[in-house]
C-alpha cells in the first residue's frame, strides 16, 4: 500500500512539474513570437522609410532587413504550438490558427517567399511593388484572418 | 376586477395602436427631389468611401461572379442573424433596375425599401442619412451605370423578421435622424469634408462608437471604440487621440497608412474587418484621405 501511494505521489509531482513546464513553454512561445513579430515590424519600418523616400535607398540594407523578416517569420512558424492560444501574456492570436493550421502555415510560407523577393530588389522602382507583395500576401493576409483587432 | 381587466385591455390596445403608428414607415415624397444633374464619377468615389462593395459583394463560392461588382450574395454574420446584402446592379428583376431615384434616396436617407418596409440597420443608413441628397443621387447614377447582373437576393436568416422590422420602426423614432451633415463654420473646409466622409458615407461610427442599452450610439464616447459587430469578445479600437496615443505620428502618417497599409508596415489596419476598409480607402484621392486624417486626428 505504502509503495502504491508513493508511486502515486511521485507521479502526481511529476505531472505537476510537467504541467508547469508546458505552461512555461507556452508563455515563452507567446513572448517569443511577439518579439519575432516586433522585429519583423522594425525591419518593415526601415524598408518603408526607403520606399517613402524618407531614407536613402540602400540595396544592402534592403537585403539585410528582408532576410531578417524571412528568418523571423520562419522561426515564428514553430512558435504557435498547440495550447499556446492563451497564456500568462495576452495574445491576439485567433483560435483559427490552430483549427486551420495548414492555411496559417501556407500564408507564412507565402510571406517568406515574398520577403525573399524583397531581398533580391536592386533598385528603388522595384521596392514598392515588392513591399506590396510582402505586406499583402504575408502580413495582411495573415493578420486579416488570424489576428484579433488590438485595442 | 372586471373593470380592471377592461382598463388593462384598453391600455394594451392604445399602446399597440401607438406602436403601430410610431413604427409606421414614412417615405419622402418623390416630388421633394429638386432638379439634379447626376455625376456618376462622384458617385463612384462615394461608393468606394462607403465601402459598399465590401458587404454587397458576391459570395466567395460564386467563382463565376465579377468580384468588383456589387451583385450581392455574400453573407454578413451578426449576433441577430445572417444578412444577405442585396444586388445593387441595375438588373430589372433582382437588382435596382426597377428603382426610382426617390426609392434610392428613401433607402439611404430614411432606411425604407421601395415597398415601404423598414430596413434593419445592419444596412448603415443611420450614417448614410447624413449625406446630401445630391451625393446619394450620384451614387445611384453610378450604380445604374454598372452592368446588370441577375442575382437573386436571399432573405435574411432572422427569426420573426416582420416584427423585427416594426421594432426597427419604433427604434428609429428615438434613435434615428435623417439630418444632413451640417458644416462647422469654426472649422476649415478640409476638416468639414473629413467629418462628412467619416460620419456619412464612411460610416466609421457604426462600429467605432459604443452603443447604449437602446442600441443608440453613445455620443459621449463618439469613436471611442466598442464591441465588435460580429459579436464575441473582440473590440473595435478607439479613433480618438490617435497622435497622443502614438498610434500615428501625424495626419500625413495616417494618410500613408490608408494608402499603403501593411506594404509600409502599418499593421493596425488589417484585423477585424479593417483590411477591406483600408483597401477601399487606398483607392480614394489623396485630398479626401488628407481630409479624413485632418478630422480624425483633431479628435482628442
Amino acid at each position: 500500500m505504502q509503495l502504491i501511494s508513493r508511486i502515486l505521489r511521485v507521479a502526481a509531482a511529476g505531472g505537476i512539474a510537467l504541467g508547469l513546464s508546458v505552461t512555461a513553454a507556452q508563455a515563452d512561445a507567446i513572448e517569443d513570437r511577439q518579439a519575432a513579430m516586433k522585429d519583423v515590424g522594425k525591419s518593415m519600418k526601415a524598408l518603408a522609410a526607403m520606399a517613402k523616400g524618407e531614407a536613402e535607398f540602400d540595396a544592402a540594407a534592403v537585403k539585410s532587413n528582408a532576410d531578417n523578416i524571412a528568418a523571423k517569420m520562419d522561426a515564428a512558424k514553430a512558435l504557435f504550438p498547440d495550447g499556446s492560444d492563451k497564456g500568462a501574456k495576452e495574445t491576439w492570436a485567433k483560435a483559427e490558427i490552430w483549427t486551420d493550421k495548414d492555411t496559417f502555415l501556407a500564408i507564412m510560407d507565402d510571406g517568406i517567399a515574398a520577403a525573399n523577393a524583397v531581398a533580391a530588389v536592386g533598385d528603388m522602382d522595384a521596392l514598392r511593388p515588392a513591399l506590396g507583395g510582402l505586406g499583402g500576401k504575408g502580413c495582411k493576409a495573415c493578420h486579416e484572418k488570424f489576428r484579433r483587432p488590438k485595442e | 376586477m372586471k373593470n380592471a381587466a377592461w382598463g388593462l385591455l384598453v391600455i394594451v390596445l392604445i399602446a399597440a395602436a401607438a406602436g403601430l403608428y410610431i413604427s409606421h414607415p414614412r417615405p419622402l415624397y418623390p416630388s421633394s427631389l429638386t432638379a439634379h444633374t447626376p455625376d456618376p464619377e462622384n458617385g463612384k468615389k462615394l461608393f468606394i468611401a462607403g465601402g459598399c462593395l465590401s458587404c454587397h459583394k458576391p459570395d466567395k463560392g460564386n467563382a463565376a461572379a465579377d468580384k468588383t461588382i456589387p451583385s450581392g450574395g455574400h453573407g454578413l454574420h451578426t449576433p441577430v442573424g445572417t444578412f444577405y446584402p442585396p444586388n445593387l446592379t441595375p438588373d430589372e428583376k433582382t437588382g435596382l433596375g426597377g428603382w426610382s431615384q426617390a426609392d434610392f434616396v428613401n433607402a439611404m436617407k430614411r432606411g425604407l425599401s421601395p415597398a415601404g418596409e423598414h430596413y434593419l440597420p445592419a444596412f448603415p443608413y443611420t450614417s448614410y442619412a447624413a449625406m446630401t441628397t445630391g451625393d446619394i443621387r450620384d451614387v445611384f447614377a453610378y450604380l445604374k451605370s454598372l452592368p446588370a447582373v441577375a442575382s437573386e437576393t436571399r432573405a435574411p436568416g432572422i427569426p420573426l423578421v416582420w416584427v423585427v422590422r416594426r421594432g426597427t420602426g419604433l427604434w428609429k423614432a428615438v434613435a434615428f435622424s435623417d439630418r444632413t451633415y451640417q458644416p462647422d463654420a469654426a472649422k476649415g473646409q478640409s476638416w468639414n469634408r473629413g467629418a462628412y466622409l467619416v460620419k456619412g458615407p464612411g460610416h466609421c461610427s457604426e462600429c467605432h462608437t459604443p452603443r447604449n442599452l437602446l442600441m443608440m450610439p453613445d455620443m459621449d464616447r463618439y469613436l471611442a471604440g466598442g464591441p465588435h459587430p460580429e459579436g464575441g469578445k473582440d473590440k473595435v479600437p478607439s479613433l480618438r487621440d490617435l497622435i497622443g496615443r502614438k498610434r500615428y505620428k501625424d495626419g500625413k502618417d495616417l494618410v500613408s497608412a490608408f494608402q499603403w497599409g501593411e506594404a509600409f508596415g502599418y499593421d493596425k489596419l488589417s484585423s477585424g474587418g479593417m483590411g477591406a476598409v483600408q483597401e477601399n480607402l487606398s483607392k480614394l484621392p489623396e485630398g479626401e484621405l488628407a481630409a479624413i486624417a485632418e478630422y480624425l486626428t483633431s479628435l482628442k
